[in-house]
């Protein structure tokens, strides 16, 4: 008798262990607020670890925010360019970081990428109240301050010097991708092992989702209100970022509405117009969103041939580029991750 | 009496080994079977999330920010979607009760909040976020 007391005691020890596995208290801690000119959400999985991380997280975007934003005007880059063509302007350590990436990327695309394209953008205004087509002749006297190479940075002393006056920076193709960066290190050093970040789009998977699948990344469809459906195709995602750009976000819809053409505002550094390189949407899928961020504007400037050879030149970088024909060009096989769905769009190998 | 015991013994073993292999298979079986909907939540017009909804997931609630203190809670289950709390004046959306089946939605007027789901065969499948 004893013996079978023991086994169902040690039975229903067993079960409860069973039981108690399927109910564990995970819980979804999660901030949407705004911040980087977007809106921000946040999600952790897990404890008070969780809930602590998520605090602090949100703290660090909103340190990003004041110190990288051009539109504060006591942050950073602000101070960089009221002082341009008269003096360098010491600057945080993260700051710094990031200008020196964003001119590593100018190099690396031979100036396709490049952050002094700040006159040109604010002549367009297509993010402010009152966008407007300028003329030619103002486009090209705006032309004359744009050079990633007359940003000079000095390690030594921090500081950051813009040559001519009239330059400008702006760090909007790449601040949000260290803010991601910064949110991920802050919740794998918590030891958060589930989390989805959603910086306006810029997204970051950490781990699997609480129920241990991959998390399931929609990729934009750049023309949804014609194709009415919301993404082309699915990501299956642990612990990377994923990060689209395109012509849709953005563009003076009131001239698009008479004219059908969509100026937009990833503007390409040669030209000053908006970039034409065949391209509608790109998404790049990387392990870290500061180059997945850089990537994805990158190759919407280049066109999928240059941009996708500069893909292969940075680690784990994959991209999905969809041209103004509908048809979709993978830089990489990407195998069962992704399932592309949208029969609106051919897919090209 | 000792050979009954082991017969005691025997079947507890064989319950716990049927119990064990059951529940496997079940969730196997779950999982496969398991009908993937789209939980959306909308601000102002605007998504502000999404959320999958699986027969296997754990039950969870949601704080949904609506600004200026405002909130609602939402509760997701495999049962569906709930809002269990909220501060608006008319708890119209708490008195709601359980949407799971697609195009089904819940309102929250004073706060500007839509609930809503969606996943309808042929359309397309939930995701947990969209790139932009």
């Amino acid at each position: 008798m004893q013996r079978t007391s023991k086994t169902v005691l040690l039975f229903f020890t067993l079960l409860s262990v069973v039981l108690s596995g399927c109910a564990a208290s995970e819980r979804e801690y999660s901030r949407v607020f705004f911040a980087l000119n977007t809106m921000i959400s946040l999600k952790a999985y897990g404890g008070a670890e969780a809930k602590q991380a998520l605090k602090q997280a949100v703290d660090r975007v909103n340190e990003i925010e004041k110190r990288m934003s051009a539109t504060v005007e006591d942050s950073d880059v602000s101070k960089i360019n009221q002082r341009a063509g008269e003096e360098p302007v010491q600057v945080h350590d993260d700051t710094f970081y990031v200008i020196e990436k964003a001119l590593e990327y100018g190099e690396k695309t031979d100036g396709a990428f490049d952050i002094t394209i700040y006159p040109i953008s604010q002549l367009w205004g297509i993010t402010s109240d009152h966008p407007r087509v300028p003329r030619r002749e103002e486009i090209e006297e705006k032309l004359k301050l744009v050079n990633f190479r007359w940003v000079l940075v000095d390690r030594e002393n921090r500081t950051v010097f813009l040559e001519k006056k009239g330059m400008g920076i702006d760090l909007g193709a790449i601040a949000k991708g260290y803010a991601a960066d910064e949110v991920t290190r802050i919740f794998r050093e918590a030891g958060v092992k589930s989390a989805l970040i959603n910086m306006g789009g810029n997204v970051v998977a950490i781990g699997n989702r609480p129920d241990g699948n991959p998390w399931r990344i929609g990729i934009r469809d750049p023309r949804m209100e014609e194709t009415e459906k919301e993404h082309i195709g699915i990501l299956d995602a642990t612990d990377q970022s994923i990060v689209s750009s395109g012509d849709y976000e953005r563009y003076i819809k009131k001239v698009f509405e008479e004219t059908g053409v969509r100026y937009h505002h990833i503007f390409d550094p040669k030209t000053g117009y908006p970039a034409q390189a065949g391209l509608i949407g790109t998404t790049i899928v990387a392990p870290r969103s500061i180059d997945a961020d850089a990537l994805s504007t990158s190759l919407f400037i280049m066109g999928a041939e240059k941009g996708f050879d500069l893909i292969k030149t940075v680690e784990g970088a994959r991209g999905i580029a969809v041209t103004n024909d509908k048809r979709i060009l993978l830089s990489h096989d990407f195998g069962q991750e992704l399932t592309l769905t949208n029969e609106e769009y051919k897919v090209q190998s | 009496m000792k050979i009954q015991l082991k017969i005691g013994d025997l079947l507890v073993y064989l319950f716990m080994a049927l119990l064990v292999a059951g529940s496997f298979l079940g969730l196997h079986w779950m999982k496969s079977e398991a009908e993937l909907s789209q939980v959306v939540v909308e601000l102002d017009g605007k998504v502000i999330d999404r959320f999958i909804i699986t027969e296997e997931m754990k039950t969870r609630e949601v704080r949904i920010d609506a600004g200026e203190g405002k909130y609602n809670i939402l509760r997701l289950s495999a049962e569906g979607a709930q809002i269990v709390e909220a501060n608006c004046p008319d708890q119209i959306c708490v008195r709601w009760g359980t949407i799971h089946i697609p195009g089904q939605a819940i309102v929250c007027l004073p706060h500007r909040v839509v609930v809503k789901i969606e996943g309808k065969k042929g359309e397309e499948p939930p995701v947990d976020v969209i790139t932009s």
